[in-house]
């Protein structure tokens, strides 16, 4: 609406600018799942919640997500049993002092062990090259790959403002 | 401890203590007494004390959340002035930890009983190399022991005002890490006072020494209460090369020119570099209030004033506005609007036709800039009442002054008032009701104005339900809105009244204002007591009167641009008809008016400029809000369905009961509010024409949401939480992920 009097605006913000509103978020959340090495993963079983921290390293277009774990942990077992999962992702660590510039990503998605030899391959090689101090602990035998196919990113920041964004091939 | 730094340190030692500690303004001064200049004696309180006192109150967390709740870039003036008003007032309702309140008062016993103090800021940024911080932060006279604890949280909350804010931003200083030593110092009011600089900062020249003084106390200088003489030296020479015509007596002697002048010569070579003084007292009573080295030579002119330190007059500036805008300015403009509504039907004489075209054009003109240079900065005055409220009251709500604004004789409350006595007549008339229901859903040509006719002839009670309607349209709908007239389009007027009708909730004023609003003004002048009932009763005048004309003055411009708005349509159409322009426009910009003008006159073809249509951007695939954050403006939980109004034509869509999404709210039309469950701006501000309304009618609202009526769609369902200053969109409990779990 036009209007020839309002009150004088320090930066008024232009209205209309969804392009980039929409490219900032994209951006924020690229950002937050490739700067942090861990993420907190939530496995549940018979409506109890379970939650780890684990290293992972996320696909280029943000659709999928890898980490390692020893076949025998709690965490495996469960996916077994329910391949639903959520992760979260957040930048605390680096904001000790202020909450409204901590950004944080909840994930949801659907969890699987992969045995494909092809598969297992390439998302290892992705997930070495992230933290590469975990080689020996990534191809152990004992250990599995679970790669999560990532559903939706729940993403927060300045305390309160959230935002649902779907990967672009997701629909 | 991580530290030990003193709470307190006496101006003379201050030398001592690095400019983190007790800021640069306390070091100038405490140089000056080692090099045997008179500074009136005090202390400093360090920028540890301030720190042990945020602290201590955990405010820094709660100035993180004010402050970074939203993009500070994508806040509003106003709405950093909201967040400034928040933290201002944590500040005085903050207690000081019990030893550093301990060490202030002992360090101010040290004086005689009945000594007064000033407190000024002397925080670590100011007076550096690069900012001086000139007439940013407050400072405060004549304080006796008993108000100084109050005052120095109130120096210490001004490291957070909208001025500190806007300037730290300009000059692209950390406001996360900023600290505030207090400087307190007897006061000692000389007989002359002024201010000097050791070069021009007009000019940058370096060869010249300005003085300005007048005969009393610094702050009527500083406050631009009094003219100053203003004299200026060749530095050298000491020849004066200017004094003031306009006095014929100078207020000094020729030596004691001599003497200042020597005075600051010499303090110019203990600092090394250009200086700018505030001083008191001549000759041997020559006493350095402030001394700091002047920064941005020939670029700190008073023409380059921050715009925002514009919007803010002080006290004695606002006084003289109210003057001048409730005496003069208001019943001229009223008289003006008045005067070209009696002059009747367009005049078939072109040149008398022309002539008041332009009368039109000119005074259209004229006001805009009034509005900008009178109106604007009279709007302060809500502000100054409630800062002056929130200092008397300290209450637990800082906006609760708002409560006292009200006023029922808005010209937009009049207004509502009649739609809704219109909305009551179709209530109590059944018959009447159901015609223009039929009519409003029916899809015959009929214009509105043949309706009309068939509703006097055929109906009960008709013929004085569309007087009182055809009187609204002239007399309250008179109103240049959105590049229209109000008037234009009566078929959605009574879309509006026939939602009115059909509304069950209750939108008149609560009744409990009333009594809300007596016991808190009772309150307020109590607290103010016999000394400052004149005072307080003053400026709670003024701020009913500042809220009024805010308002007020959008309808009487909107009615004085109406008068414009039909002498150019009537331009265009006679145009047209002489083949001199295309089709009538169906919206017309009023800064047309020489163009229109002109072609009329010269009877030459008419080019209208190419229009500046915004193009909406296409939402981003996959990218949804979820919850929105913005100003909590008014208080309440409502869902609903969304409604965005992006022009007075979505107007005749609103239902009952929907949320609707604003970019701006103004006076001109807000009468569609009462229609609202609750309201969204993008425009934001707790003070800002819906806060105020919304608050009266107890509608929830949210506004500063960024992007509002981009992100938010008509339709959405809306949860929107007006205590937090929350939107969610979507349903507020939502199954996560079923649907999407289908594709594994």
């Amino acid at each position: 609406m036009n209007n020839n009097y309002d009150e004088p605006a320090f930066v008024d913000v232009v209205a209309g600018n969804t392009e980039n509103a929409g490219g900032q978020i994209e951006a924020e959340i690229r950002a937050l799942c490739f700067e942090q090495p861990f993420a907190v993963l939530s496995t549940q079983d018979g409506g109890q919640p379970y939650t780890n921290l684990i290293s992972f390293a996320i696909s280029e277009n943000l659709d999928q997500l890898i980490f390692s774990t020893p076949a025998r942990t709690r965490k495996y077992n469960l996916i077994k049993k329910n391949k639903k999962v959520s992760l979260l992702i957040d930048n605390r660590a680096q904001q000790p002092e202020s909450i409204n510039l901590i950004r944080a990503v909840t994930i949801t998605g659907t969890a699987r062990a992969l045995s494909d030899p092809k598969e297992v391959e390439h998302w290892s090689d992705l997930l070495i090259n992230r933290h590469n101090y975990l080689e020996k602990f990534i191809k152990s035998p004992s250990s599995s790959l679970i790669l999560i196919d990532i559903i939706r990113f729940f993403y927060v920041r300045r305390f309160q403002e959230v935002y649902t964004w779907k990967p672009v091939n997701r629909s | 401890m991580e530290t030990c730094q003193p709470f307190i340190v006496f101006l003379t030692d201050a030398l001592d203590y690095p400019a983190e500690l007790l800021g640069n303004k306390a070091r100038n001064l405490s140089l000056c007494i080692k090099e045997e200049f008179h500074v009136p004696p005090g202390f400093c309180i360090s920028a540890e004390g301030y720190l042990t006192f945020a602290r201590h109150n955990d405010l820094q967390q709660r100035i993180d959340l004010e402050l970074y709740r939203k993009d500070f870039s994508a806040m509003r003036w106003e709405e950093i002035w909201d967040v400034a008003l928040r933290i201002r007032s944590f500040f005085l309702r903050s207690i000081l930890p019990a030893a550093l309140e301990k060490e202030i008062m002992s360090y101010a016993s040290k004086w005689p009983s009945g000594t007064k103090f000033a407190v000024r800021s002397s925080a670590s940024a100011e007076d550096s190399a690069s900012a001086s911080f000139a007439g940013i932060h407050e400072s405060y006279l004549d304080i006796s022991p008993d108000q100084l604890i109050e005052k120095v949280k109130l120096v210490w909350a001004s490291l957070w005002s909208e001025r500190s804010l806007l300037y730290r931003e300009e000059k692209k200083l950390d406001s996360r890490h900023s600290t505030m030593p207090v400087l307190v110092q007897v006061m000692e009011p000389g007989k002359i006072s002024g201010l000097a600089f050791s070069a021009e900062p007009s000019t940058g020249r370096e060869d010249r020494i300005i003085v300005e003084l007048i005969s009393g106390s610094l702050d009527l200088l500083v406050d631009n209460i009094e003219e100053p003489e203003r004299i200026i030296f060749e530095k050298d020479s000491g020849k004066i090369l200017n004094t003031d015509s306009k006095r014929t007596i100078s207020l000094l002697s020729v030596n004691a020119l001599k003497n200042l002048r020597m005075k600051i010569l010499a303090l110019e070579k203990i600092f090394g570099q250009p200086i700018d003084i505030e001083w008191t007292g001549v000759e041997e009573d020559f006493t350095v209030l402030q001394v700091r080295p002047i920064t941005g030579l020939a670029s700190d002119t008073d023409d380059e004033r921050a715009w925002y330190l514009t919007l803010t007059p002080g006290k004695k500036s606002l006084l003289a506005l109210t003057e001048k805008v409730e005496k003069h300015l208001i019943p001229k403009l009223i008289k003006e609007v008045e005067s070209f509504g009696k002059e009747g039907p367009f005049p078939e004489d072109s040149e008398l036709f022309l002539e008041r075209l332009k009368q039109r054009g000119i005074s259209y003109n004229r006001w805009k800039k009034t509005y900008w240079d009178d109106f604007i900065p009279f709007a302060h005055g809500i502000r100054t009442f409630g800062t002056y409220y929130n200092d008397l009251v300290k209450p637990d709500d800082p906006y609760e002054f708002t409560l006292l604004l009200r006023s029922e004789d808005l010209l937009a409350s009049q207004r509502n008032r009649k739609l809704e006595a219109l909305a009551q007549m179709l209530v109590k008339n059944r018959a009447l009701k159901k015609k223009v229901a039929d009519f409003l859903a029916g899809e015959n040509d009929n214009s509105t104005v043949q309706f009309m006719e068939y509703l006097k002839a055929e109906t009960d009670g008709g013929t004085n339900f569309v007087a009182d309607f055809e009187k609204m349209l002239t007399e309250q709908m008179n109103v240049y809105y959105d590049n229209v007239s109000l008037a234009d389009d009566p078929r959605s007027l009574l879309k509006t009244v026939l939602t009115l009708a059909d509304s069950t909730s209750e939108r008149n004023e609560k009744p409990e204002n009333l009594t809300i609003k007596h016991k808190l003004e009772n309150a307020y002048l109590e607290k103010a007591g016999p000394e400052k009932h004149d005072e307080a009763l003053n400026w709670l005048r003024i701020g009913r009167l500042s809220w009024k004309l805010r308002d007020d003055d959008n309808i009487l411009l909107g009615k004085l641009e109406n008068h414009l708005y039909l002498y150019l349509k009537e331009t265009m159409a006679r145009l047209q008809k002489a083949g001199l322009a295309e089709d009538l426009p169906g919206q017309i910009e009023l800064d047309e008016w020489p163009a229109v003008l002109e072609s009329l006159q010269e009877q030459k073809k008419y080019n209208p400029p190419v229009s500046k249509t915004t193009t909406r951007t296409k939402k981003r695939v996959g990218l949804k809000p979820r919850q929105l954050v913005g100003q909590p403006s008014s208080s309440g939980i409502v869902t609903g369905k969304a409604r965005v109004i992006r022009s007075l034509a979505d107007f005749k869509d609103v239902a009952n009961g929907e949320i609707l999404i604003f970019d701006a709210v103004q006076p001109q039309m807000t009468f569609i509010i009462s229609l609202a469950a609750g309201i969204i701006e993008r425009r934001g501000g707790m003070l800002v024409h819906s806060s105020i309304i919304a608050r009266e009618l107890k509608i929830p609202a949210v506004n500063g949401v960024s992007q509002a009526t981009e992100l938010i769609e008509t339709g959405d369902l809306l949860t929107l939480d007006g205590d937090l200053g929350l939107v969610v969109i979507g349903e507020p409990e939502f199954n996560l992920e079923h649907a999407d779990l289908q594709r594994f």
